[in-house]
């Protein structure tokens, strides 16, 4: 009988310790998606100071300027997923280097100490969402591969720990633009 | 490094051949002295050896462990002014030839605080000595280095007192270019390499936060751990994992990185006396000064392959 226990209480604790790894895992992903979200809103806080510094300036970029602002307030919405959070983010990333790599067509906002300061901040926030998305697909990888491996996969079938969608990392957000490259052209 | 190999051989042996040639002289002169010390002392020892021999091996033993040690004192106290002179003579001007920027100081080191601050060897170190300190700035990075050597003493189980080194090596003090306000430690993956999945697993058990990094070839050279893994990824990007490969694979030692107090702290575990003029290495011969000038290459190019003055962030 004694052994009997001893034996329940050793697969209850092995039990209790799978289940608090993978949860301890799972939080792990949301606390490092919640670091992508607080930096996608520190890039969005900085568009409408470039757009400001720059419209007057760049009158025939008024397309990308207006592409980038309407992409801005989508992401502004609070009704979205994090699926739409990190589409919109993507859909940005392309206009919003566009208007980075046209700020070198033009002398005057070269010289601008402000834009060169913002272009400093935008591209150390830009290194730093690719750095957060690596880390979030290395933590995802974690869970995941508890989730499939026995004997965690049993508990994770019998607490439903849902499996989680790695995000592709686009190739702009993976190169990063060399500013100081680009205005020394 | 800004003067090329050529340039620096052709000062090697063009302005420093008359130090160098007078050098040797005095290298020479020291291996004739060792030479008769050494027989001095060993024809005395192999005599009392001998007649000892019948009572155990355990006197002679001890006969020829006094000897060599009487015999290496000696070649050290002989060596002393040589080792000062190639030091002030030869190693400095090379240095400053390389860099004028870079100052070197035969006789300093780097503060034992920031060896303690990297938080590599743990804050326990009851020995540390270190030598010739090489500081100064590369572009607008600016470093320090010098040889070090740290020990923790401990007691064995009957209390007598042992002393073990944790490192011996080259440590280096430089600034990152990027800014971060946590720690990311990044250290020879030993458990991993030889013990594979259960190393890994052993790793989590320390109770430090083990990162891992998206990089096979590093995870399997390295372990990270770090107090935030999205500061860990923003400093190890997949390119400057591949740098610190390549900076282990050109030193042939086991390296250490720790980002921390805004700086980059690196510790090379080459034994630590790459700058040492040896007794039995002449000074003319090419290797003798390749190998110096490999050695500072080494550790000067670091802030060339990290990308160290590339200042494109907020950081000036």
């Amino acid at each position: 009988m004694t052994q009997l226990l001893i034996a329940v209480a050793i697969v209850a604790a092995v039990g209790i310790l799978i289940y608090n790894t993978l949860v301890g895992r799972r939080n792990q992903c949301d606390n490092i998606f919640a670091s992508i979200d607080a930096l996608l809103k520190k890039r969005y806080n900085l568009i409408p100071n470039l757009v400001s510094l720059v419209k007057e300036s760049m009158a025939y970029e008024k397309g990308l300027l207006e592409k980038v602002t309407e992409l801005r307030a989508k992401a502004m919405r609070p009704d979205l997923s994090p699926e739409q959070k990190i589409a919109i983010a993507d859909e940005l990333a392309q206009p919003l280097h566009g208007l980075m790599v046209a700020v070198e067509n033009y002398p005057e906002l070269k010289a601008s100490e402000q834009i060169s300061q913002l272009m400093r901040s935008l591209n150390e926030i830009e290194e730093q969402i690719a750095a957060a998305r690596r880390a979030y697909n290395q933590a995802v990888t974690d869970y995941n591969n508890a989730r499939q491996m026995f004997p965690s996969s049993l508990i994770a079938g019998w607490f439903s720990f849902e499996s989680k969608p790695l995000f592709e990392i686009p190739e702009e957000v993976r190169e990063n633009i060399d500013v100081q490259e680009l205005l020394k052209r | 490094m800004s003067l090329s190999r050529s340039a620096l051989l052709d000062y090697y042996y063009d302005e420093l051949y008359p130090e160098l040639v007078e050098l040797e002289a005095e290298r020479r002169r020291i291996l004739k002295w060792a030479v008769v010390v050494a027989l001095v002392v060993a024809l005395p020892a192999l005599w009392l050896a001998w007649k000892t021999l019948g009572n155990g091996i355990e006197i002679p033993f001890w006969i020829a462990v006094t000897a060599a040690g009487i015999v290496g004192f000696a070649v050290n106290w002989l060596m002393i002014s040589y080792r000062r002179r190639f030091k002030s003579r030869i190693f400095s001007k090379i240095v400053t030839k390389i860099d004028p920027s870079l100052l070197y100081l035969p006789a300093g080191t780097i503060d034992r605080s920031l060896f303690v601050a990297s938080a590599l060897f743990g804050d326990r170190i009851d020995r540390f000595s270190g030598r010739d300190l090489i500081r100064g700035r590369i572009g607008k990075t600016p470093i320090a280095f010098s040889s070090v050597k740290a020990e923790r003493e401990h007691r064995d189980a009957r209390g007598r007192e042992h002393r073990s080194v944790i490192f011996a090596g080259t440590f280096i003090v430089t600034e990152f270019h990027k800014s971060f306000s946590r720690t990311t430690l990044v250290v020879p993956d030993l458990a991993e390499k030889y013990l594979g999945v259960l190393g890994g697993w052993l790793q989590t058990l320390s109770g430090k936060k083990v990162v891992r990094l998206d990089h096979p070839g590093f995870e399997r050279e390295f372990v990270v751990y770090a107090d935030d893994p999205v500061e860990a990824h923003y400093i190890l990007t997949p390119i400057i994992m591949e740098k610190i490969l390549a900076i282990k694979e050109r030193s042939g030692s086991n390296i250490y990185l720790s980002f921390r107090f805004d700086k980059l702290f690196i510790a090379i575990e080459n034994g630590g006396d790459r700058f040492e003029p040896g007794l039995f290495r002449s000074l003319l011969r090419f290797d003798t000064f390749r190998g110096y000038i490999e050695n500072l290459n080494i550790i000067l190019s670091i802030v060339e392959e990290l990308n160290l003055n590339r200042r494109i962030w907020s950081k000036e």
